[in-house]
């Protein structure tokens, strides 16, 4: 077993809002051309009178994306298929982002925003972390599809049919990832900001499970004092509101919420883990961003194993005319994977490239239970309680997981970054 | 005391505090979560009248009537086990497994 994942106490996962691989983290090819980034030349979408359109480094921190793109099964369906009717003729072409924004506010002006991406020096600290660390050509959002479903995946390995965010309950038969980390004996949390930003995994989680949250005080002091849980789920700040010392601004990054926020967020979970050296040399750090938010990538999401057959959304259920068998990915997203025992520079392939892999949120979970897994053995639960752990969706069980990508070797201090707001 | 840890510095700018704006309108998203809130609400009430029902029931026991130990350990199982309930279901038990 490499030292790298012989050293594995802890891993965190920090899932981000809205942002699509190409508008985040594209520019990187200008400097590292394995990783499947942004070429003005090719990457073009027709606009609503003709005119192609292609991506720009123009992307704004804030004022921008406003109205917020769409998002849901329908508009996705439109910025993947190009407005192509539905059919098995069909063929995923990425033309339809522009179109599909036009329809917020009827604006072509408007419209060709959608194309922007950021240039890296605007967003040093995802930018640095994935130059530093690995970044995935081919981490995917589990559906073409919003935020809570999305979420599910990486809560559960599957949104139990659901394509939207619509309110449901759980009936089975898959445990969430921290209660089958709780049967095993070890220790799971979501840490939320705060009250008044809350989490997003309510109706199922938090009803019912309230011991496994915490709050973002309380990950960071967990991390300084060393009892960060075995495996640990941090999400941003989602809105804007007054707190006990003053204006909390939302750090998701959701359109359109501030860019630079989040960047600062991301920076603190960060500095968390690296301030206690004993955490930094046995943690692995996964920043993640559960969807696009209906901004253009140019990968063409792949296919997949179906989700288990109960968990079929019907026509009515997509709004888009026709059903949902969960065998395909959602839009490309930014992913990066922080840890000392990550070669520099890493680059996975994505799933059109030589070697090429896919991720997508139900790797989250997979990893999770292998990792649980290295050392631990089910026969000490009772038999219902191994049905319960070892319970794992179609999709889950084959989701890729993460965990190879820790080595031998350690990077040295020094030549990790600090980012220090000037 | 222990060696103090450098790392190779990175220049980021300070995000500005006008990016504040509660009065903003809140998307999609975040009227999801309140719809997702209210539900989680709606069944916590319908908890806390169950167990208001049955607070009703065990004050309503005439405890002259309540003589042997039997009848006390019954009473006394029943009170505490409402004076402990927590939020939430009660706590899966999940027990020390074997590594």
């Amino acid at each position: 077993m490499p030292a790298g994942l012989d050293n594995l106490k802890h891993i965190v996962v920090l899932m981000m809002e809205n942002r699509s691989f190409d508008h985040m983290l594209g520019a990187l090819m200008d400097t590292d051309k394995r990783i499947d980034g942004v070429d003005p030349a090719k990457h073009k979408n027709p606009d609503t009178t003709g005119e192609m359109i292609p991506v720009r480094p123009l992307a704004e921190f804030q004022g921008q994306l406003d109205p917020d793109p769409d998002h849901h099964f329908p508009g996705v369906d439109l910025q993947i298929f190009g407005g192509a009717p539905p059919g098995p003729a069909r063929v995923a072409n990425m033309q339809g982002f522009v179109k599909s924004y036009f329809q917020q506010q009827q604006d072509v002006d408007q419209s060709h925003k959608i194309m922007y991406y950021f240039p890296p020096k605007k967003l040093p600290v995802l930018a640095g972390l994935a130059t530093q660390f690995a970044v995935f050509n081919g981490w995917f959002a589990s559906i073409p599809g919003p935020t809570i479903c999305n979420r599910a995946f990486a809560h559960y390995g599957t949104s139990f049919g659901q394509v939207g965010m619509n309110i449901f309950e759980w009936k089975g038969p898959y445990l969430s990832i921290y209660e089958r980390v709780l049967l095993a004996g070890r220790t799971a949390k979501i840490y939320y900001y705060d009250g008044p930003s809350s989490t997003m995994e309510i109706v199922n989680l938090l009803k019912n499970q309230s011991k496994i949250f915490g709050t973002f005080d309380q990950f960071l002091k967990d991390c300084k004092t060393g009892e960060l849980p075995e495996y640990s789920f941090v999400e941003p700040n989602y809105n804007d509101h007054d707190g006990d010392s003053g204006a909390e601004i939302a750090s998701d990054q959701h359109p359109d919420h501030h860019v630079q926020h989040g960047e600062i967020f991301i920076n603190n979970v960060y500095n968390a883990i690296f301030n206690n050296e004993q955490l930094w040399k046995s943690t692995a750090l996964l920043i993640v961003y559960d969807e696009h938010g209906g901004i253009y990538d140019h990968v063409v999401p792949p296919d997949c194993p179906a989700d288990d057959k109960a968990f079929t959304a019907s026509a009515d259920q997509t709004e888009a005319g026709f059903p949902f068998k969960f065998d395909r990915l959602g839009v490309r997203v930014p992913a990066v994977l922080v840890s000392p025992w990550v070669k520099k520079n890493t680059v996975i392939p994505g799933p059109y490239q030589p070697d090429g892999r896919k991720f997508d949120h139900a790797s989250i979970p997979a990893t999770v239970m292998k990792f649980i897994l290295k050392d631990f053995d089910p026969k000490g639960l009772s038999p219902d309680d191994k049905r319960k752990f070892l319970g794992q969706s179609q999709r889950e069980q084959a989701a890729d997981t993460f965990l190879d990508l820790l080595s031998n070797d350690v990077q040295p201090d020094d030549d990790i970054p600090s980012f220090e707001i000037q | 005391m222990a060696k103090a840890r450098k790392r190779r510095a990175v220049p980021i700018p300070s995000p500005p505090d006008d990016a504040f704006d509660k009065d903003r309108r809140a998307g999609a998203l975040l009227q999801a979560q309140a719809l997702h809130l209210r539900h989680g609400l709606a069944r916590y009430v319908q908890k806390v009248a169950r167990h208001l029902h049955k607070v009703g029931e065990l004050l309503a026991v005439d405890l002259s009537t309540t003589k042997t130990e039997g009848q006390v350990s019954e009473y006394a199982r029943q009170v505490t086990a409402i004076l402990h309930m927590k939020t939430g279901k009660h706590p899966r038990k999940y027990k020390e497994a074997a590594r």
